[in-house]
């Protein structure tokens, strides 16, 4: 053959080979670590020459993959590359032609139950393990999941509760309830427990879930388990001196702190000075606080929201406990009403200390022959919960509490023995109390698959009342006089709203909603009336009147994945707040950002505006009962907050540890504090923004917890390093000035240790720096009389001159709590007793501070008081 | 329950509160000038100025007096009255020449060796008006009627005194112990806690305008012959001082309030501590029944 006949030859032969040089049984060689799936392509074009043509805006080729396929057929190179992602790749001429495979969807939805009582379970995970995808039960225990239609089973689980797996039909959209079955092991004690899913696959961050297990679980004060002193010992909460008096969550005041119950605000959540919290353990469900990055639904407070959901009763049979500690005594039932349809839980406790101890109390406040004296708290919880189908279902429920005072005092000094006897007799009564009452309407209604939506109606008030009698009859002469005076405060709200949950695809989570509050402020009334003059006092009521404000809000948020390592929360939430002819506006952005690491870390980020219009008028050393709140006025603006936060999370592959590192810096503007010569008790008059001045604050951190979620050892670590100042014009010269809640450095050690099946040891050690502390820098002399020669001259007073707001520290605190269980499990019934020693080595932490002054040494030197020395306590409680 | 109520008892015990000596020194921010007056309308000006003291000294309540100071005193900003250094009843005071007038504003300044001058003033108020004393022996009770201005905010200090006829005029001599009905004051404590008082401060929010019979309890029955009620009108420095004072001293001073939060003692004293404030004082007496 010539040599042009070759080349023809050679031509004809080899175009086709160089144009359609491979087919899908092309062997090829592909090994790639962590690379984009662009990557893979770009290698298969330069080596093969294999073309690919897409859309870049449909097609995602960042997805990052790792592949090591040694001469293997294109199509199952091509098979492994994509089919994870649903790329589709068809050849067209000489080129693969990349588009996003149509994939038929399905939703399944449903709720997550107790198997045993039919209790919904917050935040239990479903999950479709052959997808990787999955969700979270919402806090009404309602899940919806999109998936590929050929899923053919879910997985649900939930930590004290065995894992189950649920076949799924061929075809359709479905409703699925999944029962779980509690584990047998110590079931009675661990009836509820939340398992969030990993921290890394949540875009949430600055949120802590609060398992009742471990509140249960923590060395108790007086016998009392307590969800608050709980959140108390994790990381950027600080609670007021030795656990009274308020919480304040990274350097915010204490009533920045939004208290839901059951999604009701409760404005006052202590008991006796915040040493309690008004929940009562025995009936919650799950508690979250969110610390920053909070999500668009919730809104009103600048610094946090501690979520608390209680149980919504047995559905199948009827259960209860009884305990009684060294303060209180308190009791649950929960049952069926209607058996799977109708279920009821109800609650009470009450201290009961002034009983025990009434004769001592009685002689130390010299009370009389008839005297009396009561001093108690108690508390009440009532829910009824009804199912009318699987799509509807009705939450009724009533919280009440109080503390209160009652003295009576009685004296006839006729019948006294002389010298005492005087000619009169006399009588006063006294009572003083303060308490929450709430009540809630919820109806959760399931519109499909993917939209659920729930609707609530809520009231709750907080009030505090002091009134006294007194009578006094000269025996003698025609003298008599009775008073009556009563004081009185009292704020409410009553809030309608409707909240929707959507989740249109896999790669969104939607929620929006709106609401409608009803505020109404009494800030302090007098009322006055005297029986024995002619002439009455000169009004029979003071500061009489009422403040009616109405607050809107509109919010929505998604949860979207933008790529399979980025994800983003986004969210607005606007709130408008009207009162006396003033309307307050706030769009409050809500940003929140995820990125996931290598090795399953999670960095995120997250942005939020939160505002406040309601104010709390306290002094400024401790938040007290008698505080008073009270709306933005022209002068007093609503509170406004700017928080970003930053930090990585990680929870292990077993779910045995988690781990979080976050850092934050938080502005607030129109902050408030009485002014320094302000009289507190009676400052809320109609001017009251004239008794107060307004200025920022700013604080800033770090927040480190490691936590131990699962096993027979669990616990956390978790250390604060923070900074928390104000600023106001009239103090200090306008220079900013530490916080009262300004601990530098802060730990806390928790440690749960389960031994066998009957024992359960834990204890508690926290550790703060000294709290910021106003002295006095300087004494002179003081003045009461114009003159010299005025009669009955006493000596001037001494006037101590405080030093510069909070300039000085106080002594670091510590303290080790410890705490033992025993159950024994009976044939019907379960018993347990606990132990506590709060304080365990009697360290002597500082309530607070005052100059002492000792006259026969002629010195004055500062003295603190220690209010809560060791404190042993004991609990027994029996469960059916 | 026999273990329950034991445990109960011993906390009682333990929870008493315990207090100790703090391991924190009390600073002290150097000396100032002290400058103290109440210019009473219709009598000379008495004025302290003494040096302030560390807060850990307590000395007896004795202050340096500093009769070597420089203090001028003026009436509506003009040179008023010479002022000349006094010991009267053993403590030194500079005494003016002139006795105050009603109405105007005074200002004193001070000056000594070493320290920050130091200068306050004030304005005098309106004398109250108060008549109708009446008292019975053996009762538990005084009473006479204020009568309130409605022009302006006005503020009151209440005193009684025990008082004696001496030729024909009525001479107080002992301050009496007593509280007012809370409806004047809003302060219930007073007769939760049994507590009684050498003298009250009120302002007339309650009252304004108005006239109105006091009903004043006192501590101990009255069996003496005379009685005087003193009913002194303040300025608004005067009140605040007075009434932050008293705070000071219930609440924030070598307290046992564990509730109370320290109390800053209002001053209108530049450079220095002390206050300047007017006062008008009426005084009416009656024989008890």
């Amino acid at each position: 053959m010539s040599f042009t006949g070759k080349l023809l030859l050679g031509m004809l032969l080899g175009f086709p080979l160089q144009v359609l040089g491979w087919d899908w049984h092309t062997r090829v060689t592909v090994i790639l670590k962590d690379q984009p799936l662009l990557a893979a392509c770009q290698l298969l074009e330069k080596q093969y020459g294999i073309h690919f043509s897409y859309s870049r805006d449909v097609v995602n080729l960042s997805h990052r993959v790792t592949i090591k396929a040694r001469n293997r057929s294109l199509k199952r190179v091509m098979a492994a590359l994509m089919d994870p992602y649903d790329i589709a790749y068809e050849r067209i001429g000489n080129q693969i032609v990349l588009t996003m495979k149509a994939t038929p969807l399905r939703t399944i939805s449903g709720y997550a139950e107790d198997a045993r009582t039919g209790e919904k379970l917050i935040g239990a995970t479903i999950y479709c393990p052959a997808q990787q995808a999955g969700t979270v039960t919402n806090q009404y225990g309602f899940y919806s999941l999109t998936l590929k239609k050929d899923t053919s089973s879910l997985v649900a689980s939930y930590v004290g509760y065995t894992p189950q797996r649920y076949p799924l039909p061929v075809t359709g959209d479905r409703q699925l309830t999944m029962a779980l079955q509690p584990r047998n092991s110590l079931q009675e004690i661990v009836v509820t427990e939340n398992m969030q899913p990993h921290l890394q696959e949540q875009t949430q961050m600055s949120k802590v879930n609060i398992a009742v297990s471990e509140v249960r679980a923590m060395p108790k004060l007086l016998g009392e388990a307590d969800v608050v002193r709980t959140i108390q010992s994790l990381p950027g909460v600080t609670g007021g001196s030795e656990g009274t008096g308020g919480m304040s969550v990274r350097g915010g005041s204490p009533d920045q702190n939004l208290v839901l119950l059951d999604g009701t605000p409760v404005f006052n959540s202590s008991h006796v000075f915040g040493i309690f919290s008004v929940f009562n353990p025995d009936i919650v469900k799950n508690a979250d606080l969110y610390k920053g990055a909070f999500p668009a639904r919730y809104g009103g407070r600048l610094s946090s929201i501690v979520d608390i959901s209680l149980k919504d009763g047995d559905m199948k049979a009827f259960h209860g406990d009884a305990s009684i500690s060294t303060i209180a005594a308190k009791f649950m039932v929960e049952g069926p009403l209607w058996k799977d349809r109708t279920s009821f839980i109800v609650s009470g406790r009450r201290s009961y200390l002034d009983i025990l101890a009434k004769p001592l109390i009685g002689e130390a406040f010299a009370d009389g022959e008839n005297g009396d004296l009561f001093a108690f708290f108690y508390d009440v919880n009532v829910r009824i919960n009804h199912i009318f189908s699987p799509k509807d279902r009705i939450y009724l429920s009533a919280f009440g509490g109080e503390d209160a005072v009652s003295l009576k005092q009685e004296y006839d000094y006729a019948d006294a023995t002389p010298p005492v006897q005087k000619p009169y007799r006399e009588n006063s009564k006294f009572k003083l109390g303060w308490g929450n009452l709430t009540g809630t309407l919820r109806w959760n209604h399931v519109f499909n698959q993917q939209l659920f939506s729930n609707v609530t109606f809520n009231y709750s008030q907080y009030f505090f009342l002091t009134q006294y009698n007194y009578r006094y009859e000269a025996l003698s002469i025609n003298e008599k006089s009775d008073l009556y005076g009563r004081y009185h405060s009292r704020v409410q709200a009553a809030v309608g709203k409707i909240d929707f949950d959507y989740r249109p695809r896999p790669d969104h989570a939607i929620k929006f909603g709106l609401a409608s509050t009803t505020h109404i402020f009494k800030p302090g009334t007098y009322f006055f009336e005297d029986h024995s003059n002619a002439q009455s006092p000169p009004d029979t009521s003071y500061n009489n009147f009422n403040t009616v404000a109405e607050e809107m809000v509109l919010y929505g948020e998604d949860d979207w994945q933008l790529t399979r390592n980025l994800h983003l929360n986004t969210g607005l939430h606007a709130a408008g707040f009207l009162v006396e002819k003033r309307f307050y506006l706030s769009l409050q952005p809500r940003l929140g950002l995820r990125y996931l690491l290598p090795g399953n870390w999670a960095l995120k980020l997250a942005y939020t505006h939160m505002s406040q219009p309601l104010h709390l008028l306290s002094n400024n050393t401790t938040s007290l009962p008698t505080d008073l709140w009270v709306p933005s006025t022209r002068k007093v603006r609503p509170m406004l907050s700017k928080q970003v936060t930053l930090g990585m999370a990680k929870t292990s592959q077993d779910n045995q540890y988690e781990f979080s590192l976050e850092g934050y810096y938080k502005t607030m503007d129109n902050v408030i504090e009485y002014t320094e010569e302000a009289n507190i008790f009676t400052a809320a008059g109609e001017k009251w923004d004239e008794q107060v001045i307004t200025g920022k604050g700013r604080s800033y951190g770090a927040e480190l917890l490691m936590e131990k979620k699962q096993g027979t050892t669990r616990g956390w670590i978790g250390y604060t390093l923070a900074w928390s100042t104000r600023q106001f014009a009239e103090v200090n010269e306008g220079r900013s000035f530490p916080y009262k809640y300004d601990p530098r450095h802060t730990i806390e050690l928790v440690f749960v240790q389960k031994l066998g099946k009957r024992w359960e040891l834990s204890a508690n050690w926290q550790f703060a720096t000294g709290m910021p502390l106003t002295l006095p820098v300087a004494s002179h002399e003081g003045i009461t009389a114009p003159s010299p020669h005025d009669p009955d001259q006493e000596p001037p007073p001494r006037v101590d001159v405080l030093g510069p707001r909070n300039s000085f520290r106080g002594a670091n605190t510590h303290r080790l709590d410890i705490g033992v269980t025993y159950t024994k499990k009976k044939k019907h019934w379960t018993k347990s007793w606990n132990f506590s020693l709060f304080n365990a080595y009697n360290q002597q932490n500082p309530f607070y501070y005052y100059v002492r002054t000792d006259h026969e040494k002629q010195e004055r030197s500062l003295a603190q008081v220690t209010l809560l020395p060791i404190l042993p306590s004991i609990t027994y409680t029996v469960r059916f | 329950m026999r273990v329950i109520i034991f445990c109960t008892l011993t906390l009682l015990i333990l929870s008493a509160a315990c207090r100790q000596d703090a391991n924190l020194h009390l600073p002290y921010e150097g000396d100032r000038i002290v400058l103290n007056t109440f210019i009473q309308a219709d009598s000379p000006v008495y004025i302290r100025v003494t040096r302030s003291e560390p807060v850990a000294v307590l000395n007896d309540l004795q202050f340096d007096e500093l009769p070597q100071a420089r203090v001028t005193l003026l009436e509506n900003g003009v040179h008023f009255a010479p002022v000349h250094w006094q010991q009267i009843n053993g403590r030194g005071y500079f005494v003016s020449e002139l006795p105050a007038r009603p109405g105007q504003r005074y200002t004193v300044t001070v000056a000594a060796a070493g320290l920050t001058p130091v200068s306050g003033s004030d304005s005098l108020p309106a004398q109250p008006v108060i008549h109708s004393l009446s008292a019975q022996r053996t009762a538990n009770s005084i009473r006479f009627i204020l009568e309130d201005p409605a022009a302006a905010t006005n503020y009151y200090r209440i005193r009684l005194y025990k008082a004696d006829s001496v030729d024909g005029v009525i001479q107080p001599y002992q301050k009496i112990d007593f509280r007012l009905d809370p409806a004047y004051n809003n302060n219930f404590a007073d007769i939760i806690s049994d507590s009684y008082y050498k003298d009250v401060v009120i302002h007339d929010e309650r009252i304004a305008g108005k006239k109105v019979l006091l009903v004043l309890q006192t501590r101990d029955q009255v069996n003496y012959d005379y009685i005087v009620a003193e009913v002194s009108g303040l300025s608004e420095s005067g009140y605040k001082y007075l009434q932050s004072l008293h705070n000071q001293v219930e609440n924030g001073q070598d307290s046992t309030n564990i509730l109370g939060q320290p109390i800053k003692v209002y001053t209108n004293i530049e450079n220095g501590y002390g206050i300047v404030a007017g006062l008008h004082a009426s005084r009416i007496s009656c024989r008890v029944r």
